[in-house]
Order: C-alpha cells, then structure tokens, then sequence
C-alpha cells in the first residue's frame, strides 16, 4: 500500500508554514496511535465469529417461525436478522418481522443488456437473480409518462424526453422553453410543505439579511429568527444582526397565543408536522456566553432535535436526538400524521427514524442484509420532501460495496416493503445512483412505481412492484415529475 | 475451532484474513482512537469491525479495497458509540471512577486529536482517516464517498482551523 504520507504523493512544502506546522504535527500524532495488531486478536475474532455464527442459526428458527405467523411473503428468504430493530427499548419487534426479499447481486448473473444507443431505445428486462413475479394492482392508479434526460441537469434549452413507463417507448422529445420550465417548478414547488408544515419569512426586521419565520399552527404561532443561509460569512453580516444570535447561531424562538411556554429559549431552527401536532426544535449546548456580536461563533458544540406537542407549547419537550454535530444535521421532515420523524445527518446510514408515538429509533437497514459499510441516500427529490413518499413510508437509495438497491418501506406497516436491485452495470462502473418514486400514484411500497437510474451505466430503469423492470438506455435520469427546472441551476 | 490443513479453501481464507487482520488493524484503531478518544473502546470497535468483516469475509475478500470497506464499517460503528455515550452519559456520571492509566499515545497526540474532534464532521473524518488511518487522499474519497478534490479542500480547511485553533 503506498502511504499516503508520501512526499511525492503529499508534498508539505506546498503548505503555508502553519499548515505544514500542523501537517507535521498531525502525522506525528497519527503515527502515535497506530498500534500492531493484537497477538490473539485473530483467535479471538474468529472465536467471536464462531459464536455470532451459532447465535444466528437459533434467531433464524425463530424468525421462520414469525414469517410462517404472519404468512405476509414467499420471496427470497436467507439473512436470519430480519427485524427492523428499534434502536433504543423495543414495544412491538415480534410486529415487524419481514422478509429479505433483497436477492445478493454475487450470486446473480450478470444482466444482459446491449451497448448504449445514440437515442433512447426502450426495451425490457427482467432484473438479474429474480424471478418476475407480478405486483397485484396499484390502487392509486398509474402515471401517464416519465420524464427522461441524457444530462444530469435538464434547465432551459436542454432536451427532454418523455417515455410510456409500462413499455419504455419514447412519446415525445423536446427542448426545454419557457413553459416546460415553468411547469417542472412549479412540481419541484408542490413538493414542499408536504413533510412540514407551511412556514412565512418575513422580512421586516431592521437588521439587514435576517428573516423571521413564523410557523402558525391552530391559534398558536411560533416565531424564530435566522441567518439567510445555513452556514453564513458572519463577517460580512450587518453588525446590528450579529447581537441577536449566541455563539451557536442560535436566535431567540417565541411563541404567541400560548399559557405557557417550555421552549427553548434560543434554537436554531424550527419545523413542525404537516399535520400541526408535533414541533420539532434544533437546540444546541452552547459552550460559550456571550452573543455573536464579535463574529466569532463557537465550533464543536452539541446539538439536539426536541419534540413538542405543537399545540401545547406548556408542555416540556423531549430530545429525541442529541450529540449531533450542527454541521452534519440535515433536514427534518415529518410523515402525513406527525407519528414518525426523519432526520438527516452525515455520516449516517440513511435518515434517522423516529416513531414519536412509541418513543423508539427504527433502524430502516436492519433486516434486509445491508450491511454496516453500506451508505444510504434520499431520492431525487428528497431535498424538498425528507425521504417521505406518501403517507408513513420512505424511500432510500442503499449502496454497498456489491450493489445498489432502492428500498421502500412503510413505517407504520414494516412488511409493506419493496426493494429493488439495481442491475449490474455491463463492463461500466455504478456511479451517481439516483432513483425517483411516483408519489402521486403511491398506494404502498409493494405496488410503487419508481425509476432508478446509473449514470456509469448511462441507464435508467421504470418499475411497479417487483415487476420486471423496463430499461431506459442513454439516460442518466429519469423521474415522474417533469424535468426542465432546477433550483440554483 | 482448529481448520484442517487438508481443506486448501481454508487454509487460503485463514491466511489472507490474517494478513488483512495484521495489515488494517494498526490504521484501524488509530483512526477509532481519534475519534473516540478512548484507547478501550477504540480497540473494541477494530476487533468488532474485524468480526463483522471475517462474517463476510468471502465477499470481503474479492472487493477491490478490503481496508476501504472495513474503515466505513468503523466509522459508523464510531457514530453509533458515541450515540450510545451520550444515552449512557447521565447514567454513569454518578458511578465514574478513575480508570488505572495504560500506556497510550502522548499527550500531545491526545491533545491534537482532541482538537480534531472539535472540527465539524467531514473535516474531521478526513483529518482522522488521512493521517492516524494512514490513507490516501483517494481512499479517503472512497471511504466517505465524496470526490478527491472535496477531500483535498476538506484537510486544507480542517488543517487551516487547526492551525488557528493551536495557534501558540
């Protein structure tokens, strides 16, 4: 293995003395904490592997038996851990017992598929290592068209292309004007709102680039102030604007119409359910008095998400999530109902579930053979929406190191699932997995339509179900809503 | 559990995990000890990683970065332990005692890491896998699944804070 500390690989001198001071303090201190492996450590780990071994045989009885209860699948069967584990205390596990239906990509042969055309030649496929088996009818109906692009961007001027999703066969190719452009914002505007409840900036303060956010849930609303972008240049801010945050960004949060309050004095953001019965406020343990006014904001500080009953704002809040750094803290999105919340952070294998009504963490990965090197992201759109796809379910791209899978789970029925197998690109790399679902037809997991796209393979496929899937070759995405807009494009 | 010379199969599988074992465990428990700060439980999440890799290791095995896999494995063993701290924080607080030292890294080394833990989340994992996991700036772009040029500006900025933060 070349070392990465490699002169030629890494030159210091290219560094400012300061940063060289601190490269050379760091491979000294890195080289501090390496440490040659144990002398039994390979005994013991093959003890330990030994053991987990015999321990899952025994689960496996179990979890046939709970499969047979139920009688819900006759898919793929294998991996013995098959339970979407809470993460904390579990109230209803022997509910969630599901199948593995995700076949392993090793053990499937290798999908036969023709070399990218110039134009986009629909044909049909049946995904590698699976039997077609066909989803019963979605009761949502089906869509007419999906939108398909030969670019990662499809903007102004660019050519679009819209695709029958049962046959793959091109209905129309045009360029992107003025009112297709309009028409694929005002999809993408649609989408918010739906995960969380509507919220106004209002911008009347006095201090330059701050906003207030009013949050109106029933007679109540809820008001918080923030910086105009998420990590802001603090030293180009209006000095005046600076006062009114602490060290941790953090501005006053109020509410009006309220008894009482047992809100957080200051919090970073606010977000309710679209339904108005949670409030869910970002809170962090700021280390340091003082305000912002000198522009220097504390670094390293802990982060919680705190849940409140949104109509009663009297009534203390729970932390739901902490020890989160605030700059790995993505979006927080609610399901329809407000029961489950999604956080995302970095570094994390996919969103962070949470169903508020049980008080447990649900680990979306568990039970369906992901294992822990895996990675998991949203879905096209999911910047707008969280990982929601109509009601309790959600959608996640899952890459592993053998293969990348959409999976579709519905939170409130854990064996509502569906997950989809990418096929193996021939003789290209997968990079840049996107997938998109159909949530205006969404009925449940089992009967979704959905997209999946590889832009190694510059295919894309159109599914329902565990259908067959139907190929889209030249195409590097491909989505239900239509393409020709994109924010900040 | 003893393995048969007379299985070919074995014998090659047990060598080449045991060469995988010797080879990404110094980088392993560097990188688990920056993060954690905590020599003991550093060398717990190596071997649990070196578990749940030896559980998979046939397909382990024929990925093209073994190391690359085994390190995203023990970051997000990482991330999960220090979920668990936090939950077990309040629980412990009364019950801590001091633990007898062990020989260790130094305090300078303790320190500097201690600084990197401050850094936001993707500064810091590149500044810990780059130099206490000893890899390159490519496998760390591997390892967190981000371009190698987001890496090489993810350490000049993380190396830029840490200058201003250990400045005297």
């Amino acid at each position: 293995m070349t070392s990465p500390l490699d002169p030629q690989q890494f030159d210091a001198r290219q560094l400012d003395p300061a940063e060289a001071r601190i490269d050379a303090l760091a491979r000294q201190a890195g080289g501090d904490l390496r440490r040659p492996a144990p002398t039994d450590g390979i005994t013991r780990a093959k003890r330990a592997k030994h053991t987990k071994q015999m321990t899952r045989l025994g689960g496996a009885g179990i979890a046939a038996v709970a499969i047979l209860a139920i009688g819900a699948f006759a898919l793929n069967g294998g991996d013995a851990d098959q339970t979407i584990v809470p993460a904390t205390v579990s109230t209803f596990e022997s509910d969630l017992t599901v199948p593995d239906s995700i076949p392993d990509p090793t053990e499937s042969a290798p999908p036969v598929t023709e070399a990218p055309d110039e134009t986009i030649a629909p044909t049909s496929t049946v995904p590698p290592g699976t039997s077609p088996v066909t989803s019963p009818t979605n009761a949502a109906g089906d869509p007419d068209v999906v939108y398909v692009g030969t670019d990662f961007s499809s903007l102004f001027g660019s050519e679009v292309s819209t695709v029958d999703p049962t046959t793959g066969a091109i209905i129309d190719t045009f360029v992107v004007d003025e009112a297709a452009s309009d028409a694929a914002r005002a999809a993408q505007d649609a989408l918010v709102g739906l995960s969380t409840a509507p919220r106004s900036a209002i911008d009347s303060r006095p201090e330059i680039g701050v906003l207030d956010y009013e949050v109106p849930v029933g007679d109540l609303v809820y008001r918080h102030t923030v910086l105009p972008s998420e990590i802001p240049v603090l030293t180009d801010q209006d000095p005046d604007a600076l006062p009114l945050f602490d060290r941790c960004q953090q501005a006053e949060l109020s509410v009006e119409g309220a008894i009482g309050s047992a809100l957080p004095a200051r919090a970073r953001s606010i977000v309710a359910s679209p339904d108005g019965t949670r409030l869910a406020a970002v809170v962090s343990d700021c280390p340091v008095a003082g305000t912002l006014a000198d522009g220097e904001p504390a670094t390293g500080f802990d982060t919680s998400v705190l849940v409140f009953d949104a109509s009663r704002p009297d009534l203390a809040g729970r932390a739901v999530v902490d020890g989160l750094d605030p700059f790995s803290l993505g979006s927080i999105t609610f399901s329809e109902d407000g029961r489950f919340m999604a956080v995302e952070v970095f570094g994390a294998v996919g969103p962070r579930l949470f169903d508020l009504e049980a008080r447990i963490e649900l680990d979306l990965a568990s039970g369906l053979g992901i294992d822990d090197g895996c990675t998991a992201a949203g879905t096209k759109w999911s910047r707008f929406i969280g990982p929601w796809v109509g009601g309790s379910s959600v959608a996640v791209t899952v890459s592993c190191d053998d293969g990348h899978r959409l999976v579709i789970r519905d939170l409130a029925k854990p064996d509502a699932l569906l997950a989809v197998t990418l096929p193996a690109a021939a003789g290209a790399a997968s990079f840049a997995v996107s997938a998109d679902v159909d949530r205006a037809h969404f009925d449940r997991p089992e009967t979704a339509w959905f997209t999946i796209c590889d832009a190694g393979a510059v295919t894309c496929w159109v599914g329902r179900g565990n259908n067959p899937l139907v190929e889209l070759p030249g195409v590097v995405q491909a989505s239900f809503l239509p393409l020709g807009f994109e924010y900040g494009g | 559990m003893t393995e048969s010379p007379a299985d070919p199969t074995t014998v090659e599988l047990a060598v080449s995990f045991d060469e995988f074992y010797r080879i990404e465990y110094p980088g392993l428990v560097a990188v688990a000890t920056a993060l954690t700060g905590s020599l003991e439980s550093a060398e717990d999440l190596t071997q649990d990683t070196m578990v749940a890799s030896l559980m998979r290791w046939q397909r382990v095995q024929r990925l093209e970065r073994p190391g690359g896999w085994a390190h995203r494995v023990l970051l997000n063993r990482c991330t999960s332990w220090w979920r668990r701290r936090r939950t077990e924080a309040n629980h412990l607080a009364r019950l801590r005692r001091v633990e007898p030292s062990v020989a260790g890294p130094s305090p300078d080394s303790l320190a500097f890491w201690g600084a990197v833990r401050t850094l936001p989340e993707r500064h810091r994992l590149v500044m810990v896998l780059h130099y206490a996991g000893d890899r390159s700036v490519a496998e760390v772009a591997s390892i967190l699944q981000v371009p190698e040029g987001t890496v090489r500006s993810d350490l000049t900025r993380a190396r830029a804070a840490l200058a201003t933060q250990l400045g005297d």
